[in-house]
């Protein structure tokens, strides 16, 4: 393993050997089919250290995806393989750094979870393992191919994860629910990367890229006569656009999470609600800054032909991120069981998290990132926090069974307290810092229409509070309902404090998260979008080199 | 001045909740451990924020302006730095705020024993007392606001957890109320920090006038030079100079600032290279914040439930300090920031009228309740509306009258409120028509509360005599019709206050449960011993407390009006002028 890692390191064989590239996925799978044979030879009811093998996997992919990121991309450079389909750039790195994290982070919260469940097996590690490497290729992905057949990766596992306890019945639905919507969505998505294959004949992000420009103007005349295919180019991002939203969860495709997420066991619930958002977003990400940049704007029409401008997908991430933004927090008012509520709640994080991608600025697209890491953090805290309440006989997903908790396990509450404040965006917590360059990124486009958006997100973001603040009472201010004690496993223990450390740290200096975060969103291919072209192209302003430039 | 080589603002800001965290770690069942601790250490906290008044490198009140700065490099990414500083404005108002931390920790001592869960209870005033203290020392706007928020979470915990029948939904409402206000302002900072580079590129000299206004001691002409630096240090980075090396920016540090004091000096340019509307937006945006902060009219609702289901200690700060945020936020954000928006008529006339609505509005309604805690309340509502009138006067009378008021509303306003809690504590209940008769049965518990009252009506030789007075002064100075139309208020305060008195204090006592009250022990006699005499001193002789906050009023008054000094004849300028001749030698301009 020690020379495989050794390999990420070795830049003398990089130049012609492209394996070093991918290095983590190759320790990562190597790690999950280990753990499947390892399943196979631990005697039933004693799995555990199939846990900890795949935590060492995560363990090592960590430290050869630092390897490549010293290596390669810390200055800023990118590097492309296996003939122009995957890029090690910062983009990917720190995404890979969150799947990672987010992996760590869930397996360690699941192994005394699954004993309470009585489902302690081996294929649960090799599964979340399988689904990071899925996630993995997501991040760093630049073909529509090898962009699609990981979401298939990340996406089988998961669903399988989300059906995992089957003699839950809540389970096997949410799986099954959770299963068709997918393949459903999966099918969206591939019909519009196959319009946009036929449209610019490549699979390659680059090329597409690169002829969309020519395609989408007005005028363009393929066969000596002048062809609009400016609707059938947006009909094809609108697809892909269809199929991206029903993977972070966005409205109004949202529905399969609620149920998903209720009925999933809660360590799963914790793993698909950060990190397969996270890739999801990742490949948000890659798909529509790498692939269609020339798409964001309004597509130019003729007056003189009578032909009619059409709006990019800014204005559709605009309109879905703020029905996303409301609608997530609104219903989540009304729930009572809080894996539900929180699927709401993470709803409505992935319309904040939208709002990068429309800033399109650097600081914009730094929020993004840094949301997500964030995200990761604290809602996995969250999940942490209730999968602790899980013990013989209470289900521990109900908003009553929090109630007390400060007299049973005053630390657990007093860490779920910071991870629910730190969801709601109220400082000195990291949430606060995340919020804050996401709203900042749109206020600094100074377009009206950006501006309205970031009031209504920041008054949703008030309106959040109240149901965050209902986990709150119930912990604080509302007697005890049932008198069992709570105990946390030393994993999750570690698992929370880890969490908490980091909300905290963030929350009060973020200065290095920031800064790696920042050059990940300065990756080359990520074009940021200036919304005072006209003022910036007379040289009017004068942009300062730190507060987010138009590249 | 250092101590162990930290500045003494961090000292006074972050010594509280070092305390807190301490207590973390106490066993929850050792009660009276706790108590003590706590006690103990929050008088160590308001000890140490004497310096700021007492000895020799206190806070220099005839320079004025910024002193005491720290300055650290905090999240250079985002261009937000620790830096802490005061005025005299801070300063009145952060000894306010120490003493009024010590006296409500001391007056909750036997009430928190009977509610139980003591050590959650003290850990949670040490954070409000961070939180308070931060917000008036921050320098940096970025650091400002996360004090502002940190404020809310303990001040629900409080009301939530310790307070009276409805306090779920009292909890909740202040909660989101003041909530919906700060996100507002956090997305208008965010617009002042992106504008900031470019105003200061684009309208360099007449910023740096400002900024020399600003650090410019208007009587005596005192340059403060530190604070000058502080500015120019920003409007340097603006310009993509490192202050330190002069050097050209290194890549990753950005050339916005969050410092108030620079964002303050190029606030009135803003229309020179944006437009006015730019300029009212962010007012706004500012504006409801601290409007409902302070709470003015329409936004107040919160304020009658959580001040009356909190806990007395709650109470205490809550009407002592925390609705002093708000007035401190408009004299210290929204008038000298946007002195176009704060003088533009229809603003303007808007913020009086609902000053001056909040006046009679306020005490008509204190006069109908038939509780003590909710009349108080209420009776704070009108107060404020005093303190916004004065504030919006935009005159150096109104403007020392609204800080006045801001202290004298704290002192007599927490009294009352502590008054209060001791009858709850003796009989359960704030019913007015419970009490009767209190005269005959608690004669030293009458006589504090006679004091308070008397205080709070505003009589001639004590405190709100003073601020009252130069409040309307002030808005007479403008309109004749606000004047009447406030004086009014003073009427009814006296009114609703002494039928108060009447009906809780005098006649017979008409309910058997009152006839053995006990009077107060010595606990709670002597907690009330520094409000009295801060009643009387600043009844008697404002000038000390005038003298810190008078610098800064000319400074706020002359950047919103900068005729008015020109204009204004002789005799308004202030008694300060004698202190002139002392300072005028040698202009302590301390360049580094």
């Amino acid at each position: 393993m020690l020379a495989l890692i050794q390999a990420t390191n070795d830049l003398k064989t990089i130049g012609d050997q492209v394996v070093q590239l991918i290095m983590p996925e190759v320790i990562l799978t190597l790690f999950a089919c280990a753990a499947l044979v390892l399943d196979v030879m631990l005697p039933r009811g004693r799995k555990r250290p199939v846990a900890w093998l795949s935590l060492a996997g995560v363990g090592f992919a960590l430290v050869s995806l630092g390897f490549l990121y010293f290596n390669i991309t810390s200055e800023g450079k990118s590097r492309l393989g296996f003939f122009n389909m995957i890029v090690i750039d910062n983009y990917a790195v720190v995404f890979k750094l969150i799947f990672l994290i987010g992996a760590g982070l869930s397996i360690l919260l699941s192994i005394r979870y699954l004993d309470e469940e009585g489902e302690q097996r081996g294929e649960y590690y090799s599964l979340i393992l399988f689904s990071v490497v899925g996630m993995m290729f997501m991040a760093s992905g630049v073909d529509l191919l090898t962009l699609f057949i990981s979401l298939e990766l990340m996406a089988i596992s998961v669903y399988i994860l989300v059906g995992y306890t089957k003699r839950d019945r809540r389970s096997n639905e949410a799986s099954m629910k959770y299963f068709l919507l997918g393949a459903f969505s999966s099918g969206v998505l591939l019909y519009g990367i196959s319009m946009i294959y036929g449209l610019t004949g490549s699979t390659n992000l680059a090329n597409i890229a690169k002829a969309l420009p020519i395609i989408i103007s007005p005028a363009y005349e393929p066969l000596g006569q002048t062809v609009d295919l400016r609707y059938l180019v947006l009909m094809s991002m609108i697809l892909m656009a269809a199929g991206m939203f029903f993977k972070v969860a966005a409205v109004p495709f949202h529905m399969w999470a609620p149920d998903a997420y209720e009925g999933a066991p809660t360590s799963t619930t914790a793993f698909m609600s950060v990190a397969v958002k996270a890739a999801s977003f990742a490949m948000f990400g890659r798909l529509f800054l790498y692939g269609l940049p020339d798409l964001r704007d309004t597509l130019a029409g003729n007056a003189d032909k009578n032909i009619p401008g059409l709006p990019g997908w800014a204005v559709l991430l605009g309109v879905i991120a703020a029905i996303t933004i409301v609608w997530g927090n609104l219903a989540a008012l009304t729930q009572n069981n809080t894996k539900r509520l929180l699927a709401y709640s993470s709803i409505s994080h992935a319309g904040y998290t939208m709002l990068g991608l429309i800033a399109a600025n650097e600081t914009g697209y730094t929020g993004f990132i840094l949301y997500l890491f964030i995200y990761t953090l604290m809602n996995l805290g969250v999940f942490g926090c209730i999968i602790a309440l899980r013990r013989h006989g209470i289900q521990g997903d109900r908003m009553e069974d929090l109630n007390g908790l400060m007299k049973k396990a005053p630390w657990l509450t007093v860490m779920m307290t910071i991870f629910l404040l730190s969801l709601g965006g109220i400082p000195p917590t990291a949430g606060f810092i995340g919020k804050l360059y996401l709203f900042a990124g749109l206020i600094e486009t100074g377009n009206p229409w950006l501006v309205r958006l970031a009031i209504l997100a920041v008054l949703m973001s008030a309106v959040s509070l109240y149901y965050y603040i209902r986990f709150i009472r119930a912990m604080y201010i509302e007697p005890e309902t049932e008198m069992q004690p709570v105990k946390l496993a030393p994993s999750l223990q570690t698992a929370l404090a880890v969490a908490v450390l980091l909300v905290m740290l963030i929350g009060v200096y973020p200065q290095p998260l920031l800064r790696l975060t920042q050059k990940a969103a300065q990756a080359q291919g990520l074009k940021t979008h200036d919304y005072d072209q006209k003022k910036a192209d007379e040289g009017e302003i004068e942009r300062p080199p730190g507060a987010g430039t138009g590249r | 001045m250092k101590l162990l080589g930290i500045g003494l603002l961090s000292w006074i800001t972050w010594l509280p909740v070092v305390g807190g965290l301490l207590l973390l770690f106490f066993n929850r069942d050792k009660n009276d451990a706790i108590r003590w601790f706590a006690n103990v250490w929050i008088t160590i906290c308001f000890l140490i924020s004497l310096p700021l008044v007492l000895g020799s490198s206190s806070y220099d009140r005839i320079l004025g302006g910024l002193q005491l700065i720290e300055d650290y490099e905090w999240i250079p990414l985002i261009g937000a730095r620790y830096q802490l500083a005061v005025d005299g404005l801070s300063v009145v108002l952060i000894i306010l705020t120490t003493l009024l931390g010590v006296i409500s920790v001391v007056c909750s001592w036997s009430y928190i024993r009977e509610r139980g869960r003591e050590k959650e209870y003290y850990i949670m005033l040490m954070l409000l007392q961070t939180g308070m203290i931060g917000a008036f020392v921050a320098a940096d706007m970025f650091l400002f606001f996360i004090f502002w928020e940190v404020m809310l979470v303990p001040m629900y915990f409080l009301i939530g957890i310790w307070g009276g029948k409805n306090r779920l939904y009292s909890a909740i409402k202040f909660f989101l109320y003041t909530l919906v206000g700060s996100v507002v302002m956090l997305l208008a900072v965010l617009k002042l920090y992106f504008v900031f580079p470019e105003v200061v590129q684009q309208q360099k000299e007449a910023v740096q006038v400002t900024a020399r206004w600003l650090a410019t001691n208007v009587s005596t002409g005192q340059v403060n030079g530190p604070m000058l630096n502080l500015m120019e240090d920003a409007f340097k980075r603006a310009q993509g100079t490192d202050p330190v090396t002069n050097k050209t920016l290194q890549p990753g540090y950005v050339r916005s600032s969050f410092n108030i004091a620079a964002i303050t000096a190029v606030g009135p340019h803003i229309k020179t290279v944006y437009n006015v509307g730019l300029v009212i937006w962010l007012f706004i945006g500012f504006g409801l914040s601290f409007a409902i902060k302070v709470p003015m009219f329409p936004f107040h609702t919160w304020l009658p439930d959580a001040h009356y289901d909190a806990p007395t200690a709650g109470s205490v700060i809550l009407a002592g300090v925390l609705l002093k945020m708000g007035t401190y936020g408009f004299m210290r954000f929204s008038l000298p920031i946007f002195p176009d928006a704060a003088t533009h008529p229809r603003v303007r006339q808007v913020m009086i009228a609902l000053a001056i609505i909040g006046i009679i509005y306020g005490a008509l309604v204190a006069m109908a309740q038939k509780d003590v805690k909710k009349l108080i309340a209420y009776s704070s509502v009108s107060h404020l509306g005093f303190v916004m009138l004065g504030l919006f006067s935009i005159n150096p009378n109104g403007v020392n009258g609204a800080v006045m008021q801001m202290i004298n509303h704290g002192i007599s306003t927490g009294a009352l409120f502590m008054l209060a809690g001791i009858l709850y504590e003796r009989r359960h209940t704030y019913e007015i028509s419970e009490f009767g008769g209190l005269a005959h049965v608690m004669p030293v518990f009458s006589t504090i509360f006679l004091i308070v009252t008397l205080s709070s009506l505003g009589l001639p030789l004590m405190n709100n005599f003073i601020g009252e007075f130069l409040t309307l002064r002030g808005a007479f100075e403008e309109s004749v019709v606000w004047g009447a139309l406030a004086t009014s208020g003073i009427i009814l305060g006296a009114a609703y206050m002494l039928w108060l008195y009447q009906r809780v204090f005098f006649g017979q006592v008409t309910k058997p449960e009152n006839e053995n009250l006990v009077d107060l022990n010595a606990r709670e006699a002597w907690q009330f011993a520094p409000l009295i005499f801060l009643i009387f001193w600043i009844g008697i002789y404002p000038k000390p407390l005038l003298s810190y906050i008078n610098p800064q009023t000319e400074v706020v008054v002359g950047q919103v009006r900068p005729d008015y000094f020109k204009q204004a004849p002789a005799a308004e300028r202030r008694e300060v002028a004698e202190e002139k001749k002392e300072g005028e030698g040698q202009p302590t301009d301390t360049t580094r």
